[in-house]
């Protein structure tokens, strides 16, 4: 089910960015909850009939956005005139179609190709809790191979093989006794290249001390946030797309059940 | 006269804030699973719904279960009752009329 939504997340830039940006969240969580609900009652068959319904929801709902936006007449429209459903433009909803088969196989061929565990095709049981309880599997993009369970040092997570999981997963767990690699992780010059926010428990006087340092060298664009590691500022940030990082205790990474959110890479016991 | 999906989005919305999930939930209730709203047909009415008055975000959240903080919930203005009644009214005639042909037996 995170796959359907990421494909989706992505699918909505076939939005026009004005739309996007008032309607996108709301509109992932809709499908989010859809699609959760379908897989319950029909499994992966009623998952296949409820993507072509999506797919062409969106063709038409896109197609429709980007001729009101090409044509803005609303300002100009009596009040009930706009509730009439104009059809779209001749040839809107054909190009909207192949827009979208486009994009949708563009991205499918991209995560194929960069996910080792092929999620996104093969929802299942497994793959649904096989993130942050359950330690993901996912190969390491720096070292290669597997991780387990077991702490980063011992894992041997340098802070470079802690940020290549950054390409991989939306957010990394890292313990509070961890801090020393938590802080060179900060400092690497590539982290707030892949990462926004940093999420901490308690005690956050040094990780501010450090994320101001960094953003003192940093434009604008690219300053990290520090946020609470609490459930809905880290669910917060996720739905909006942000990769975390996340240093905590192990009660409160159960407290905060990342798996709902996203892919997640835990480098603590 | 409104299209089906507005609608049946201000019926939705005629007894309770619903937000998205909870309007197109309702939606395929009242029509039997005729008409299943996907994401953007539901948010496209929805954005000309708010530029024509017809319902405004509510600050309420009566739906406790599926809460958090990014659902936002829509409630409907009383020009959206009157289009509602209004658009009711016209739907009933014609009911009326039908049957009055024996096309539709009551």
């Amino acid at each position: 089910m995170r796959g359907s939504r990421a494909v989706y997340r992505v699918l909505l830039l076939a939005y026009p960015r004005a739309f996007r940006r008032r309607f996108g969240a709301e509109m992932e969580q809709v499908f989010s909850d859809r699609c959760r609900a379908v897989m319950k009652s029909s499994g992966t068959a009623g998952m296949a009939r409820f993507w072509l319904h999506m797919l062409a929801d969106l063709a038409i709902a896109a197609g429709r956005e980007r001729t009101a936006c090409a044509e803005p007449r609303l300002a100009a429209s009596a009040p009930f005139c706009i509730l009439i459903d104009d059809p779209p433009r001749n040839g809107a909803l054909l190009a909207g179609s192949v827009a979208t088969l486009v994009l949708f196989a563009a991205v499918a061929l991209g995560m194929r190709s960069n996910t080792p565990r092929r999620w996104l095709f093969t929802p299942s049981a497994r793959a649904e809790h096989a993130h942050l309880f359950a330690w993901p599997r996912l190969e390491s993009p720096g070292a290669g191979g597997n991780a387990t369970a077991g702490n980063a040092a011992a894992r041997g997570d340098t802070p470079q093989a802690l940020l290549s999981w950054f390409d991989v997963v939306d957010v990394v767990v890292l313990s509070e006794a961890d801090s020393a690699r938590a802080t060179q992780l900060i400092n690497d010059p590539n982290f707030p290249r892949k990462v926004r926010f940093v999420a901490v428990s308690t005690d956050s006087a040094l990780y501010d001390r450090q994320v101001r340092n960094v953003n003192q060298q940093m434009p604008g664009r690219l300053r990290l946030r520090i946020i609470p590691a609490n459930p809905n500022s880290v669910g917060n940030v996720l739905a909006q797309g942000y990769k975390t990082l996340v240093i905590c205790n192990a009660e409160q990474a159960m407290l905060l059940d990342l798996r709902f959110w996203g892919r997640v890479y835990r480098s603590t016991d | 006269m409104l299209t089906p999906p507005v609608f049946h989005i201000l019926l939705a919305l005629t007894d309770e804030d619903r937000h998205g999930y909870g309007i197109m939930l309702d939606v395929a209730q009242q029509t039997n699973g005729a008409l299943q709203l996907g994401p953007g047909t539901l948010y496209g009415c929805l954005k000309r719904m708010l530029a024509a008055g017809l319902v405004i975000d509510s600050d309420e959240r009566s739906d406790i279960e599926l809460d958090d903080q990014r659902r936002r919930y829509y409630r409907i203005t009383e020009l959206g009752r009157s289009a509602v009644h209004a658009e009711t009214k016209r739907l009933a005639a014609a009911l009326s009329a039908a049957q009055a042909r024996r096309v539709f037996a009551s």
